[in-house]
């Protein structure tokens, strides 16, 4: 209260909280300071190791292509006083061209969206991104374009869809059940047993590929900088600050590191609902979709992931990038390098940190937010809403 | 039997046959300028200027409403993110985006609305801003002829709705009550035709007033012709070749025109005028020589007018009872010789002489001038033509001895006459007229005449109903001349524009410029007609002030110089269409061809 106008009990608010935000920003920025505290010298020495365990090369080749797509997703549950609105979306959209496009053939979708109604339930939220995540696999998986980007790394999906189909804890019931098998047969004409189906398109398909905004993790340096201890920062920092323009780590599987080696073994899908009958064939369909990227076989031996990855830095003053490509693509450098260099090419820095068709498609995505708004107007104003003049507040956030 | 047509039945019908929708109703949306969003089909059509009309119900009944698009914008959101204009800077248009995630705004400015709910459509001013998503139709022809069909035989079409093939309907009511079946205002309106030399204001002034001679039951037209344009009926009309006085005659109206130097007396008793005359003709500064100031010009046109103001007092004499000009002219040179009364003695010379020159030498050599001319009368040949050019103006026969028409018998043809038009030209002629200065001497005379005999009129409860053109206005009307007759001439003007609306006499002022006109005068017009050109700041500024609509005078800013195109954009602001009863301004390309006019 030391800040708190002395004639008044009570604060001028925004404007004491503000200040005393601004009161703490040396603090801040002193934290800051340690974090950005990255010497120079362990961090070449770090780079200087793995170029010589041959896991640095520089691209070499010319070769690259436009024919390039980036894929995002958004999902609302909007909490209504009365009701739950679940809106979800999945949509692609081409990057930088020459002139020519490829576009999208008629029988492939570049968008997919889906809305429902249901009662307020936890579960809600799980259903609604298990969807989502589905649409962005088969936008993916259907396009024509020589490069797709999936937005964030392919362990995220099958996160989220394994949540979707095992939300038994949140009582995902009957009504959950008959919504996710709605989604299936109104946006693809499929069933609940399809869903395998729809995640193995996409995981084994070679032209998609996934870029991570935002990683922590540190698994070359945990496995083949075990020694740098003096390097304290994730992989991404490390490898922005230590690669030269055009370089890139040699693909490794994910997995690298125990840590992370432990979390590729355990990737599952296991669905527990009771309302879907299927369940049983589902998930053994679904472990033998896993199998390829897991990295570790049925019998818990411990394997190669089919998922690889790489770091990338395509300017000098720019970020790395954490690439996960497939199995295919990694073994095939000159493709590799195509692959490369056609995101390089995407990427406007410093206006547009990320490749540009990734930062559009994200804006596309977030546009979700304006099309649940007119939805609920649209439902509101609709003649055809039956519902009595006292039950009207239902329609409404349950909050202002 | 055409109380029995259902007029608004048939404009619903035809208006349901259209399918050229141009965009849709968006927000926001007043009751003035409604926004459209333009479909995807039409983005690339022309959408500037297009008159355009949408079907509302308000309060139950159809509303037909019409209005020009003023103004359109591109908006493309991606085009305005920072982000982009990175993208856009490297890379050049953005896939998918530039282009193709473009929406097209335009601004509909409403001229008019009519309800469709009674047989005949009524004027209708909207209650309330039109809902979104009504479909916004392009104007055709069709329409615009099925909205007017009850008022056919009134409209005058003399141009294209800017940018478009729609011919615009307008309407050029006379100042009295609707009579004889020619719409009437019951109002005299000022009219202001502006626009820079080439613009077409002399056309759509012709237009204009082919349009006014519909009235010829009711209404005359006196056009004072300071150019001779219409008094030599030279490029009137387009294309070349075509008469205005052919065209005046067809609609019914009988046409005079006169030129004041030849064909016009002046009244006997304006001796001043006579001064001015002679002093505009270098007579006084030839006969009196030398008058070396301005000051002793002007004494030596007041002593010759103070003469014959004398002479006056002798019934039977005045300028126009002259037979003998010569005669004059001595008697007056010998008089100005003459040391008549006590006072001329005790001061030696006339007081003719005296009032020219101040000292004893100037005077006696003025007298000895005086003394030489009047010797040598004939042998002096340029002062006696100048003489007789002057006097020849007040005479009422002409050199081959027929009658001329007096000011006032014009008058009489204007304002106690209907069905009359009248050409006065009073182009320069070397030795008679050569100056704005008797020009508006002239004017004023013949339009104070009028005003006296409109006001007489209307103190017997009538009205003079007659519009009097004044081409090439800024010649005789500027507060800022120096020269004062012109000074003198627009205060007269400025009073008469206040008063005579009342009289029903109507003005209509053809000028280059706006800023000429005083903003008195201004402010009595109703009907404006711009042309091309008034872009500069100053006049721009006189434009939006009356036009009072932003989107409006930026679409009159972009019109193209029609040297480039021939082609000759207005905007007409003012009570002269069906269209126009909401004050918007309507924006027209005259028509390059009278064959069109109709």
């Amino acid at each position: 209260m030391d800040q708190q106008n002395k004639n008044s009990n009570y604060a001028f608010l925004p404007d004491d909280l503000l200040m005393k935000m601004l009161d703490k920003v040396p603090d801040t920025v002193g934290k800051m300071n340690g974090m950005f505290d990255v010497q120079d010298e362990p961090i070449k020495k770090g780079i200087e190791e793995l170029k010589n365990k041959g896991l640095i090369n520089k691209i070499t080749s010319k070769e690259h292509t436009t024919s390039l797509i980036a894929v995002d997703g958004s999902n609302i549950v909007e909490k209504m006083t009365g009701t739950d609105i679940l809106l979800a979306m999945g949509v692609g959209v081409e990057g930088l061209t020459n002139g020519e496009t490829v576009g999208w053939e008629d029988n492939k979708n570049q968008y997919y969206q889906w809305q429902t109604v249901l009662p307020h339930g936890d579960a809600n939220a799980r259903l609604i991104q298990g969807i989502m995540f589905l649409m962005e696999l088969s936008v993916l998986a259907h396009a024509s374009h020589e490069v797709r980007i999936m937005d964030g790394n392919h362990m995220t999906p099958i996160l989220k869809i394994n949540s979707m189909l095992s939300a038994k804890d949140e009582n995902a019931g009957p009504e959950y059940c008959s919504a996710l098998t709605e989604f299936l047969k109104e946006t693809y004409n499929k069933i609940i047993p399809d869903i395998p189906d729809i995640v193995s398109a996409a995981f084994s398909n070679e032209n998609i590929v996934a870029m991570v905004k935002y990683s922590s993790s540190r698994d070359i340096l945990e496995s083949h900088l075990k020694d740098h201890k003096d390097i304290r920062v994730d992989d991404k920092t490390f490898f922005s600050l230590g690669l030269a323009q055009d370089e890139y780590t040699k693909p490794l599987s994910v997995g690298q590191s125990k840590d992370e080696n432990r979390i590729w073994g355990d990737l599952h899908i296991k669905c527990n609902l009771d309302a879907i009958k299927e369940k049983d064939e589902l998930n053994k369909e679904f472990k033998k979709v896993l199998e390829k990227i897991k990295t570790k076989d049925y019998k818990g031996r411990s394997k190669e992931s089919e998922i690889y990855f790489t770091y990338y830095k395509p300017y000098d003053d720019g970020p790395a990038y954490r690439i996960e490509i497939k199995k295919g693509i990694a073994n095939n450098l000159p493709k590799l390098e195509k692959y490369l260099l056609s995101i390089k090419n995407q990427i406007v820095f410093p206006e547009i940190r990320e490749p540009y068709p990734q930062y559009l498609v994200d804006l596309m995505a977030k546009s979700i937010a304006m099309g649940l708004f007119s939805i609920q107007e649209a439902i509101r104003l609709s003649p055809d809403l039956k519902i009595d003049r006292g039950k009207f507040n239902l329609l409404f956030n349950y909050r202002t | 039997m055409s109380d029995k047509i259902n007029f608004s039945k048939e404009i619903i019908d035809v208006i349901a046959k259209q399918d050229s929708t141009i965009g849709i109703t968006g927000s926001p949306s007043t009751t003035l300028d409604i926004e459209i969003d333009i479909t995807e089909d039409k983005k690339t059509e022309r959408a500037l200027g297009q008159m355009v009309f949408v079907m509302l119900n308000e309060d139950g009944k159809d509303v037909l409403v019409i209005g020009q698009i003023i103004s359109v914008e591109t908006q493309n959101r991606w085009h305005e993110d920072p982000s982009f204009k990175g993208v856009i800077k490297r890379h050049g248009k953005l896939p998918h985006l530039s282009g193709t995630a473009d929406n097209r705004i335009a601004t509909i400015s409403v001229q008019a609305c009519y309800a469709l709910d009674a047989n005949e459509p009524m004027g209708h001013i909207l209650g309330t801003s039109p809902s979104t998503g009504e479909n916004v139709k392009k104007m055709n022809n069709d329409v615009m002829k099925a909205l007017v069909k009850k008022h056919e035989k009134h409209i005058t079409y003399m141009g294209k709705v800017y940018g478009t093939d729609v011919d615009l309907p307008l309407w050029f009511k006379h100042f009295d009550k609707t009579n004889n079946d020619e719409l009437g205002a019951n109002d005299a309106y000022h009219i202001g035709v502006f626009g820079k030399t080439g613009s077409g204001k002399t056309v759509t002034a012709s237009y204009m007033l082919l349009g006014y001679t519909k009235n010829k039951n009711n209404l005359s037209v006196l056009v004072l012709d300071p150019q001779g344009q219409f008094y030599n009926d030279k490029d009137l009309l387009p294309p070349r070749g075509q008469k205005f006085e052919d065209r005046v005659k067809a609609s019914g109206m009988n046409f005079n025109k006169y030129e004041i130097t030849k064909d016009v007396y002046l009244p006997g008793d304006k001796y001043e005028l006579f001064g001015e005359l002679l002093q505009n003709n270098k007579f006084l500064e030839e006969a009196f020589r030398p008058l070396y100031t301005e000051d002793k010009i002007e004494a030596a046109k007041n002593v010759i007018v103070d003469y014959l103001r004398g002479r006056s007092n002798k019934p039977g004499f005045n300028l126009g009872s002259i037979t003998d000009s010569k005669k004059l002219l001595e008697e007056m040179l010998k008089r100005f010789l003459e040391v008549k009364d006590d006072e001329e003695k005790k001061i030696g010379f006339s007081k003719y002489v005296y009032g020219i020159f101040g000292t004893k030498e100037t005077r006696t050599r003025l007298q000895s001038r005086i003394k030489s001319i009047s010797e040598n009368i004939d042998r002096q040949t340029g002062i006696l033509s100048k003489w007789n050019n002057a006097l020849y103006l007040f005479t009422q026969k002409k050199e081959d001895n027929t009658n001329k028409v007096s000011v006032d018998d014009i008058v009489d043809k204007i304002v106690n006459n209907n069905g009359n038009f009248v050409v006065l030209d009073l182009s320069p002629k070397k030795g008679e007229i050569e100056n704005e200065n008797l020009q508006a001497l002239f004017v004023s005379i013949i339009e104070s005449k009028i005003v006296e005999v409109g006001a007489d009129l209307f103190a017997k409860g009538e009205k003079a109903n007659c519009l009097i053109v004044l081409d090439e206005a800024h010649r005789f009307i500027s507060k800022e001349s120096s020269d004062p007759r012109i000074k003198e001439f627009t205060k007269e003007i400025i009073g008469s524009v206040r008063t005579t609306r009342k009289y029903g006499i109507g003005y209509m002022f053809i000028t280059q410029t706006i800023e000429s006109l005083d903003n008195e005068i201004l402010n009595q017009m109703r009907i404006f007609s711009f042309g091309y050109g008034l872009t500069s700041g100053s006049e721009l500024r006189k434009v939006s002030e009356v036009i009072n609509n932003k989107s409006a005078v930026q679409l009159y800013k972009s019109f193209i110089d029609p040297s480039s195109n021939n082609r000759f954009p207005f905007m007409f602001f003012g009570p002269i269409s069906p269209l126009s009863f909401t004050g918007s301004p309507l924006f027209m390309e005259v028509y390059g061809d009278i064959s069109m006019f109709s």
